[in-house]
C-alpha cells in the first residue's frame, strides 16, 4: 500500500483539528439498479474447450445388461459434427454378441427345457441429433478441475439381430433411440464419453408369426467412449 | 427447482422399467437321443425250464439260426471304404438294413429265482446265467445258444423221445420228429444232457428277468435289494456285466406258463398285472423292453389258456407277461398253435425269433411331446440340421400320407418323422415348440 504524501496529511489533519468537515451534500447518491431477476441472469464464462464446427471421430466400447435373457457386450465407431456449442449430429455403428445370461441357461436346463425366442445383437446403426444444454466443471479432490457437459440424444436406428434358437433367424428392426450421456474433456481436442442409450426397435419375429409376429423391443446400452475433436476455427 | 431433479430420475427409472419389458414367446424344448434303440442289444432269454417245456426250449433252441440271419454279423456290418461309392453304399446298407450293424450279446437264464436245492446259486437260479455272454463276434453265435438252450438250459426229462435209429454224428440238422435223445447226444456230448436240472413249477420270469438285471450291471439300483427277492444275499454272484450302459434290453420270456413273480399281490383279479416289475425295470438306466412267448390265451376271449399240460391256471397270470409286453414296447407270442388236423403244437420259434431282430432294427419314429404344442410353432432338428414338414396326403380310407420330414400327430401328440429324416441311431432330435397352454410350469425369478 501507498502511503499519502506528507503534506496532504497535515493539511487533512489541520482541518479536523479546526473543526472544519466536508459537506454532506458534496457526497454522490446511491445508485439503484432495481431488483435482478431470473431473466436477467446469464453465462457469464466463456468455454474453455469448445465443439463449434468441429468434427468429432471415436470409438466406444458398451454392454446391453437389462435384457431378461441375453446380456451382450458391444464395441462401436462413431463420428459426427458439431454445428454449434449445443447443437450436432452424428452416425454411429457398432456389432455385439449377445450371450445367454443366467436366466436363460437355467432356462434351457433339464430342469425346465424351455427356450425363450430371443435374438442376439448384431449389427446397430445409429443417426442421431444431439443437444448439449448443460456445459460445466467440477474440482476433482481439489487438485484438477474437470470440465464436462451434458447431452441428450434423439434418433433412428436400425438394428440386425439373429434368433438364439437353432433356427437362427435374422431380424433387420427399424426404431427410435433416446439416450444421454456426459463428455469429460480431457484437452481441447479430446474427451470421454460416458452415454446410456435406449434404442426401441420393431422386431418381427417368425416363429410365432402365426399369433404374434411383431414385437417391441429395447436394446439398453450403457458406453464408455473416446473421441477426437478436430481442430476448430 | 424440485421439478428439475425428478423429471431425470423419472427418466431413468422409465428406462430401467422398460427395459425389464422385453417380451419372448417361451418354447418348449424337447430333447430326445434316437438311443431308444442304440445300436448294443442285451437280449435276456428267461426260460421255462420245467419239465413241460422241454421241446418249446428245444425249439426255440434249434430255431436261432432265423434271428441270427436277420441280424448277421458278417455280411454288411463290416464296412469297407475305399471309394465314395463305397461310402454311399455303405451309408444306404446302413439305414436300410439297420439290424446288421447291431452290436448284441445274449444271456440265458431260467425262471427259478431261488436257490431251490439249497446248494448254492446254480447257473440259471436266481437270475443267474447260464454258460456265459453269447457275443455277436463269437465263432458260431446259432451254435453256442443251441449248445446252452439245449444242454444247460432245459430239463430234459427221463421219457425224452429217442429214435432209436442209430448214433447221430451230423447234429447240424434238427431231426424232423423234434429233438431226440440221440440228437442231444450229438449236440451235447453222450449223456450230458442229463446233467441239467428241473426248475421251479411256479415259474417267476419276471422275478428271474429283475434278478438277472440285477447281476449284471454294476451298480445295482435299489430295487434289487428288496427283502422278497435273494439278490440282497447273493449280490456277489454276478453276470459278468453283461447289461451295457446305454445298451437296448430286451428280456423274452419263454414260457408255457403264467407269472407268478412274488413281488405281484396275488388277488386272482385283474389288477395283478407287472407294475411292480415295470417300476423296477424303470430304475434302471437302460431301455427295457419285454417280449412274451407265452401260452395261448386270448384275454378278450379266454378265462384261462388253452394248449396246456397238466392242470390249468387263470389267464389273469399270463396277463401280467401281456401287460409287461404292451408297457414296453416288445410283443407276446404264442409258444403252441391250434392245428386243426394236429391239436396243439409248437409255434413257429423262426418268426418269433425274426420278429425279434426286426424288433431291434425298429427306430422310434414318433417323439411324444410334453405339452400340446401351437402346431405352427414346432420346430425339428436333428443333429443340427433342420428337418422340413412332411406335406400330407389324405387318402381315401381317412388315413394321410406323408413325404419326407415331419409331421405332428394330434392322438399321440407326438412329432412323428417320415422317410429319411427318421432320426439314425444315436441321433440327437431336438423338438421345440410353443405350448399352447402357455408356461408349461412355474419360471425361474428373474
Amino acid at each position: 500500500m501507498r502511503l499519502a504524501p506528507a503534506p496532504t496529511a497535515a493539511a487533512a489533519l489541520a482541518a479536523a483539528v479546526l473543526g472544519v468537515s466536508a459537506p454532506a451534500a458534496a457526497q454522490e447518491a446511491p445508485v439503484d439498479v432495481g431488483v435482478i431477476k431470473r431473466s436477467d441472469k446469464a453465462v457469464v464464462q466463456k468455454l474453455l474447450y469448445t465443439r463449434e464446427g468441429r468434427t468429432e471421430f471415436g470409438g466406444h466400447l458398451g454392454w446391453m445388461p437389462f435384457d431378461s435373457y441375453t446380456t451382450t457386450p458391444i464395441a462401436g465407431v462413431h463420428g459426427g459434427m458439431h454445428f454449434s456449442e449445443e447443437w450436432g449430429a452424428e452416425v454411429a455403428i457398432q456389432g455385439g454378441y449377445s450371450l445367454k445370461n443366467f436366466t436363460y441357461r437355467q432356462l434351457e436346463s433339464d430342469a425346465y427345457g424351455i427356450q425363450p425366442d430371443a435374438y442376439k445383437h448384431m449389427l446397430g446403426v445409429v443417426a442421431d441429433a444431439q443437444w448439449s444444454p448443460i456445459y460445466a466443471k467440477f474440482s476433482w479432490r481439489g487438485k484438477k478441475v474437470v470440465h464436462h457437459d451434458v447431452y441428450g440424444l434423439a434418433g433412428g436406428v436400425l438394428a440386425i439381430e439373429q434368433a438364439m434358437m437353432p433356427d437362427a433367424t435374422t431380424a433387420t428392426s427399424p426404431g427410435f433411440s433416446l439416450g444421454m450421456g456426459m463428455r469429460f474433456y480431457m484437452d481441447n481436442d479430446s474427451f470421454i464419453r460416458v452415454q446410456i442409450r435406449d434404442d426401441v426397435l420393431i422386431q418381427k419375429r417368425v416363429k410365432t408369426a402365426d399369433t404374434q409376429g411383431t414385437f417391441l423391443k429395447q436394446n439398453v446400452a450403457l458406453t464408455v467412449g473416446y473421441s477426437r475433436l478436430t481442430k476448430g476455427k | 427447482m424440485r421439478h428439475s431433479r425428478i423429471r431425470p430420475l423419472a427418466a431413468l427409472t422409465l428406462v430401467g422399467v422398460l427395459t425389464g419389458c422385453n417380451r419372448y414367446a417361451l418354447f418348449n424344448q424337447a430333447g430326445y437321443e434316437q438311443a431308444a434303440f442304440s445300436n448294443e442289444a442285451d437280449i435276456l432269454f428267461v426260460v421255462d425250464n420245467s419239465s413241460s417245456m422241454s421241446q418249446e426250449a428245444g425249439a426255440l433252441g434249434t430255431s436261432m439260426d432265423a434271428f441270427i440271419s436277420r441280424l448277421t454279423s458278417t455280411d454288411g456290418a463290416v464296412a469297407v471304404t475305399e471309394t465314395l461309392e463305397d461310402a454311399v453304399g455303405n451309408y444306404i446298407t446302413y439305414t436300410q438294413e439297420r439290424g446288421k450293424f447291431l452290436d448284441y450279446q445274449i444271456g440265458i437264464t431260467t425262471t427259478t429265482p431261488d436257490d431251490i436245492a439249497n446248494d448254492g446259486m446254480d447257473p440259471g437260479e436266481g437270475g443267474r446265467l447260464v454258460g456265459g455272454v453269447i457275443k455277436k463276434d463269437d465263432a458260431d453265435v446259432a451254435e453256442a445258444f443251441r449248445y446252452t438252450m439245449l444242454c444247460e438250459t432245459t430239463y430234459w426229462p427221463s421219457d425224452t423221445p429217442r429214435s432209436n435209429s442209430g448214433e447221430i454224428t451230423d447234429c447240424s440238422t434238427t431231426p424232423e420228429e423234434g429233438v431226440t435223445q440221440e440228437f442231444l447226444d450229438c449236440v451235447c456230448g453222450f449223456d450230458e444232457w442229463k446233467n441239467t436240472r428241473e426248475g421251479t413249477g411256479t415259474e417267476e420270469h419276471l422275478e428271474s428277468a429283475l434278478m438277472a438285471l440285477c447281476r449284471s450291471v454294476p451298480n445295482p439300483p435299489e430295487t434289487c435289494y428288496d427283502n422278497l427277492s435273494v439278490f440282497a444275499d447273493s449280490e456277489d454272484i454276478k453276470n459278468d456285466d453283461f447289461i451295457r450302459p446305454d445298451s437296448t434290453v430286451v428280456v423274452v420270456l419263454v414260457t408255457d406258463e403264467g407269472d407268478s413273480s412274488r413281488r405281484i399281490p396275488s388277488t386272482g383279479t385283474e389288477t395283478d398285472l407287472a407294475t411292480q416289475y415295470l417300476d423296477a425295470f424303470a430304475e434302471f438306466d437302460n431301455n427295457i423292453k419285454v417280449v412274451g412267448i407265452g401260452p395261448l390265451y386270448d384275454p378278450e376271449v379266454d378265462s384261462q389258456p388253452r394248449c396246456i399240460e397238466g392242470a390249468g391256471f387263470g389267464g389273469y397270470l399270463v396277463d401280467r407277461i401281456i401287460h409287461a409286453t404292451e408297457e414296453t414296447g416288445g410283443f407276446y407270442r404264442y409258444i403252441v398253435e391250434e392245428d386243426a388236423g394236429a391239436g396243439c403244437v409248437n409255434s413257429d420259434f423262426s418268426a418269433h425269433l425274426s420278429e425279434l431282430g426286426g424288433l431291434l432294427e425298429d427306430l422310434d419314429t414318433a417323439f411324444q411331446l410334453q405339452s400340446i404344442p401351437d402346431i405352427s410353432t414346432i420346430q425339428v432338428w436333428i443333429d443340427g440340421e433342420e428337418v422340413p414338414k412332411a406335406t400330407g396326403t389324405a387318402q381315401g380310407n381317412g388315413d394321410t400320407t406323408y413325404d419326407e420330414g415331419w409331421s405332428y400327430d394330434s392322438a399321440q401328440n407326438a412329432v412323428v418323422f417320415w422317410g429319411k429324416w427318421v432320426p439314425d441311431y444315436n441321433a440327437d432330435v431336438e423338438i421345440f415348440y410353443r405350448p399352447l397352454s402357455d408356461k408349461p410350469r412355474d419360471l425361474p425369478p428373474m
